[in-house]
């Protein structure tokens, strides 16, 4: 392949980039009038695709190794995973039996990688002796909290049945583990009066989040500008899900987390970092 | 992605902390109940972009309008002008012969391509411009440090408020001018380099707004309203336009990004939404630019891994920094001096002489208990000392020698003078008595970052690479094995 050509690819790759960054929709991202040797050049890179708009850069197709090799190339190839994910994501939300599985599959997501931070006063308190028996306490008590949430919060008895359409998807499903220590946790998270306070809202709008952090985080997306792609897509169709405003979403997480760090306060201390566990994906 | 920076809901109301968190009467935990104590330089990340002011306040990137290569010059710059500058405050003019010269020495110990590029670029075009200008002035103070909890910034017809402090790189009150010097800047300009005049802007927002209660004794009568401000620059000076609506709406744009990224109330995404710069045309100017672009190397192979584990400590990180750091700034201009000598903050004294980079100070042997204590403590003598006023005066490292009778000896390096009596010395901004030192949170937070970014492309290298192998054990599914297995 010719120097030039390259060349040519990433402008056109370069000018997807942009336009993407400018704020255009991935649909009308890239195109360009057709000329000659643009068009000659996408279609020796096998990377050609026509359109009303004129020609661009195709999102299919493999990139070649040296036009991977190059930064824009690199970025283009990790933009086009993210398109990937927005698109998977939009399928599944669409599909009302994944929906509730996907909201309490990211929920439990959110729990476990939040590793709970606690007050220590509190876990000696409740008879742990040390952290490194908290931590493995706390992996073990993903299960039990999520369906003590499902139960109380989503109103729903049986979390198994509304899990199983996970079974043929890539998303986490919860696993029940050592319920001894599922109890411990729940006593020192005082979990029971944290439920009373949780709303449905913010937790579909947690659970939902997280789950497109999951798809994210195992898609390995890379650059920020990718991420953005699929985030702004996934708060797109929670505004249009909860029917509130992202800001308003945001705050009515906020508001309500505070709310469970004032009630579970014991003698003036709050008893965790409530907004390190339930909190939204940065 | 990217939007105008106006579409923001302004202004915001700004928390400051409640009196029993002042106090430190509420446990140090979670996301604090205020809102952060800006400096100037994050109002105007925060006015440049947002993406500069979450690099800043969850990434430990500092002012992102000098380039990383440019801090060593900037400083050294910086540092012979006042140098200069005071020296001919008491009648000791540099000739343009000698100049060179003096300059040599007072950067003897600087490195010799620093110096060279400090003095060709910069500071002989300044000198060219400026040496015959300079006259017997004892009334021109470098380095001032401001600060106000209410900042009154307009919108319509309301004055709402927030909090903001900084230093002042020159105050002259014989020609009522403040001065905000800068590398940047051609000789062709007709206008001062980008947020520079902004910056003095804000400076002068502080210092106008103090109460003069507040002020130290001595400047109760200067009408600091009346200052003109300049923008310096090696080759030009710029005079700033001080009723400016475009500042002032500027300045609510910024905090109200601040805000939002550090309570959460906007993340990542909406900030990218509305950077200021994209991927094909980025500033080069922009301090923060290696943070925002550049290739994501192939190794490590779990980067995104990396970045999910990584970014969970970011802004817990910042919490901590507005815990230990942004709630002291508030506590030393929303208290009483009582409620700070309670806190074992303040030992409040008199200064006796200045001379040869040692303080006296006139202070009451109880109420210097919580210095010793420091000393004996934890062998702590650096000390935060502070002439003036906490709204206006000099923030000095001073190192503790000795106490005879009322008398307490400091080194405080290389000052020459201060107008001011009232001494008030604190523990420094490292001590870990008062509270973890903030700005390890901060280096974490740049060294976290700078690792998410790190690695190579070459796969030779990478499978060779023993941080890589462990980053990917660590974080990847490499599995560890001892050596001989």
């Amino acid at each position: 392949m010719k120097k030039e050509e390259v060349e040519i690819v990433k402008q056109m790759i370069q000018q997807f980039i942009d336009d993407v960054e400018r704020g255009k929709a991935v649909e009308e991202a890239g195109w360009k009038e057709k000329e000659r040797d643009v068009e000659h050049a996408l279609k020796r890179f096998g990377l050609y695709e026509e359109g009303l708009q004129g020609i661009r850069v195709s999102l299919h197709g493999s990139l070649p190794e040296n036009l991977l090799k190059t930064e824009e190339g690199d970025m283009f190839s990790d933009m086009r995973q993210a398109i990937q994910i927005s698109e998977d994501i939009l399928r599944i939300a669409e599909n009302s039996s994944l929906q509730t599985a996907m909201e309490i599959s990211g929920f439990a997501y959110m729990l476990k990688a939040s590793e709970f931070p606690v007050l220590s006063h509190r876990l000696f308190n409740e008879g742990f002796t040390d952290i490194g028996e908290w931590h493995t306490a706390v992996s073990n008590a993903v299960y039990l909290l999520t369906s003590l949430t499902v139960k109380k919060v989503w109103g729903i008895e049986d979390m198994k049945e509304v899990l199983k359409p996970l079974d043929h998807t890539s998303l986490p499903i919860p696993e029940k583990k050592n319920k001894e220590d599922a109890e411990r946790v729940k006593r020192v998270l005082k979990w029971n009066k944290v439920l009373e306070i949780l709303e449905l809202d913010v937790c579909k709008a947690l659970g939902f989040l997280w789950c497109v952090d999951f798809l994210i985080s195992s898609g390995k997306i890379r650059y920020p500008e990718s991420r953005i792609l699929i985030q702004e897509k996934a708060w797109k169709l929670l505004e249009k899900k909860i029917r509130k405003s992202i800001q308003e979403i945001r705050k009515m997480v906020i508001k309500n987390v505070d709310k469970v760090e004032e009630k579970t306060l014991e003698q003036g201390f709050a008893i965790a970092s409530w907004h390190e566990i339930l909190r939204l994906p940065w | 992605m990217v939007m105008p920076m106006e579409e923001r809901a302004i202004p915001v109301s700004w928390r400051r902390p409640e009196r029993e968190v002042l106090l430190e009467n509420r446990y140090k935990y979670s996301r604090p109940p205020f809102d952060p104590f800006p400096t100037v330089t994050n109002v105007v990340n925060a006015s440049k972009c947002p993406v500069a002011i979450l690099h800043d306040i969850l990434h430990g990137i500092d002012d992102i309008t000098i380039l990383p290569g440019e801090y060593g010059v900037y400083d050294l710059y910086q540092r012979f002008i006042a140098h200069l500058k005071l020296h001919v405050a008491v009648g000791d003019i540099p000739s343009p012969l000698d100049i060179r010269y003096r300059f040599e020495m007072f950067a003897r110990a600087e490195e010799q391509r620093l110096k060279e590029n400090c003095w060709r670029y910069y500071l002989q075009p300044w000198c060219n411009r400026k040496l015959g200008e300079i006259e017997v002035n004892k009334d021109i103070f470098f380095e001032v440090s401001v600060a106000n909890a209410y900042v009154p910034f307009r919108l319509g017809n309301k004055n709402p408020t927030y909090p903001l402090r900084g230093r002042i790189d020159e105050i002259d009150l014989k020609n009522k001018r403040m001065i905000e010097r800068t590398i940047k800047g051609r000789r062709t300009d007709e206008e001062p380099p980008p947020l520079k005049d902004f910056q003095v802007w804000l400076y002068w927002k502080i210092l106008s707004s103090i109460d003069k209660k507040y002020l130290p004794e001595a400047w109760k009568d200067i009408n600091f309203k009346d200052f003109e401000l300049i923008v310096e620059t090696p080759y030009n000076d710029f005079i700033v336009e001080k009723d400016n609506p475009e500042f002032e709406r500027k300045a609510h744009i910024a905090y109200a990004w601040i805000k939002d990224l550090a309570d959460g109330g906007k993340s990542e995404f909406e900030a990218y939404q509305h950077r200021a710069c994209t991927y094909a045309s980025s500033d080069s100017e922009c301090g923060a630019r290696w943070a925002c672009f550049g290739r994501r190397y192939k190794y490590p192979t779990c980067r995104s891994e990396i970045h999910r584990e990584f970014r969970k400590f970011y802004p817990p990180l910042f919490w901590q920094q507005m815990w230990d750091y942004h709630l002291f700034r508030y506590q030393l201009l929303m208290l009483e001096k009582r409620d700070l000598e309670e806190l074992g903050y303040l030992s409040e004294g008199k200064v006796i002489t200045l001379e040869e980079g040692k303080i006296e100070i006139e202070m009451d042997p109880r109420i210097a208990t919580p210095i010793l204590e420091r000393q004996v403590s934890s062998g702590e003598i650096e000390n935060l000392l502070v002439i003036g006023s906490f709204f206006l005066g000099f923030e000095i490292d001073a190192r503790f020698e000795r106490i005879e009778g009322r008398r307490l000896l400091m080194n405080v390096g290389r000052k020459k003078f201060l107008p001011f009596e009232r001494a008030m010395v604190l523990p420094s901004e490292s001590s870990i008595l008062k509270t973890s030192p903030w700005f390890l949170s901060r280096i974490s937070q740049k060294e976290l970052f700078k690792l998410e970014r790190w690695g190579f492309e070459k796969d030779e290298k990478a499978e060779t690479h023993s941080v890589i192998q462990l980053l990917e054990s660590v974080f990847g599914r490499k599995n560890i094995r001892r050596e001989g297995h």
